[in-house]
């Protein structure tokens, strides 16, 4: 984990192989083949409903704690498939951590926040280290450091996001979702966490769900188009940008509803 | 994208506005080398104010290209195609003032050559004004209507214009080498023939813009186009 991620390792750090998965009657996902390199930022768009959320959660088995959810198909994290009978999902949610649309803090100080997993895991080390490390890398230290003790509800909510991605990053996992992150932002909290994001990438696997055309354009290596619960097209950020393959890629860049 | 839709983008609007533009100025860029092209058959000198007059506006019409270019990057921020069409247009634009310059030189060249007792007439550079035009026009309206073949033919053309520059300047250096009266004239002739050429390049790079735009690939600097 110390050294950085190579890039040319051939087993990608993620991979959905005819990925489906549905609730009660209504199929989310349907057959998505994709994988996800390590050491890259991978934005997953789409329109609303498209099953960007539901991939995100097929990433680290949090989709079987929805009644009804049925998934078929394999995931896998470093080749090893998630699914797997001893394959324990904490452990999984540990190592491909997550951070969610709205920041959910705890109503504790900002050290206990960073501190919660990390003490819930039984960590030897010490907290206040890697509390630091976790804020630092979440590009919040600096905002934080004169008063750890602070009540977390009393940061912006800009704050309260990056707080989350450092509570995620205290237990250092190798992969970070993130789903839709700066939605509820302003442009320069979303700035902040988007540079956050590019500082992550050095040590991270990283993929984003987001709404947010231009910012999957920012900030990602590769990107992923869904609709309708299937993936329409996968490929360099830059080339589905500027020359999509499928006409139903170009209609959602270009804004042209059908 | 062939089927009607209900709801207009505003980006549309403003990609119709670039259109419009870029026929405005090619139009005018067309007309102007036929001007230039008369004023050396006719050897009228008044033709070169017409000429630079008639430039300016095309110079006008780029510097208005560059800020609503610049506008909608920063407002409408378009993808994939139609970002493609916006940096196609700003290309276009900027080669379009260019082939009005080189027009002026030809003007300008023309009223210099009306100085001079007139050359022996050389028959190519007839030809080549009418090529490079008519490849002017062709490689908008491929633009305009996204149509690959119809750029793909102006790029086929552009070697023969090539072949009569070579042919007009050996003509006009044996003029030079046979009587050296023809020797000022025919410098004035050849810069009208280098410029008649840049036309074609330009209007070859334009209809290389529309393979980029529709395809979305770059085919310049190849051997073989297609």
């Amino acid at each position: 984990m110390s050294a950085p991620p190579s890039r040319t390792d051939a087993v990608p750090a993620l991979a959905a192989d005819d990925l489906s998965v549905s609730f009660g009657p209504k199929t989310a996902l349907a057959g998505v083949t994709l994988s996800i390199p390590r050491g890259r930022v991978v934005s997953i768009i789409g329109p609303s409903a498209s099953g960007k959320t539901t991939l995100l959660r097929a990433f680290n088995r949090l989709n079987e704690l929805t009644p009804g959810a049925v998934t078929t198909g394999a995931v896998r994290f470093n080749g090893i498939d998630l699914h797997g009978g001893e394959v324990d999902p904490v452990e999984v949610r540990r190592r491909i951590g997550m951070v969610f649309q709205q920041a959910t803090v705890f109503p504790r100080s900002v050290f206990d926040n960073v501190a919660f997993g990390p003490r819930a895991s039984g960590y030897g080390g010490d907290l206040h280290e890697l509390a630091e490390e976790a804020l630092t890398a979440a590009g919040l230290w600096s905002e934080v450091a004169e008063d750890l003790d602070a009540p977390a509800l009393a940061l912006s909510s800009g704050q309260q996001q990056r707080l989350c991605i450092a509570r995620t990053l205290a237990l250092k996992p190798e992969v970070l979702l993130l789903d839709e992150p700066t939605s509820a932002l302003d442009p320069a909290a979303t700035a902040r966490i988007e540079s956050s994001i590019h500082a992550l990438k050095r040590d991270h696997t990283i993929v984003l769900a987001t709404h947010g055309r231009r910012q999957a354009a920012r900030l990602s290596d590769l990107t992923a188009y869904l609709a309708g619960g299937e993936l329409v097209e996968y490929g360099p950020t830059e080339t589905l940008f500027t020359n999509p393959r499928d006409p139903r890629t170009e209609s959602y860049l270009t804004g042209r509803i059908p | 994208m062939t089927e009607p839709r209900l709801i207009r983008v505003p980006v549309e609007t403003e990609l119709d506005r670039l259109r419009e533009m870029l026929l405005e100025m090619a139009g005018r860029a067309e007309e102007l080398v036929g001007m230039a092209m008369r004023g050396l058959g006719e050897r009228d000198r008044r033709m070169t104010k017409l000429v630079r007059k008639a430039d300016d506006r095309i110079d006008e019409i780029e510097v208005e290209m560059d800020e609503r270019v610049l506008e909608l990057l920063a407002l409408q921020h378009p993808m994939a195609g139609d970002l493609r069409l916006v940096f196609v247009a700003l290309k276009a634009s900027n080669d379009i003032e260019r082939i009005g310059d080189h027009a002026v030189n030809i003007a300008k060249a023309s009223r210099r050559l009306a100085k001079h007792p007139p050359l022996p007439d050389i028959t190519e550079t007839w030809e080549m004004g009418g090529q490079v035009r008519k490849m002017l026009g062709t490689a908008l309206d491929a633009l305009v209507n996204r149509d690959v073949e119809k750029a793909r033919g102006v790029i086929a053309e552009d070697r023969r214009v090539d072949d009569l520059r070579r042919s007009a300047i050996r003509t006009v250096v044996s003029h030079m080498l046979e009587q050296p009266r023809y020797i000022g004239p025919g410098l004035e002739m050849i810069l009208v023939v280098q410029n008649l050429e840049r036309i074609g390049d330009l209007a070859t790079n334009i209809a290389e813009d529309v393979v980029f735009l529709v395809e979305g690939r770059s085919i310049k600097h190849m051997e073989s186009p297609w």
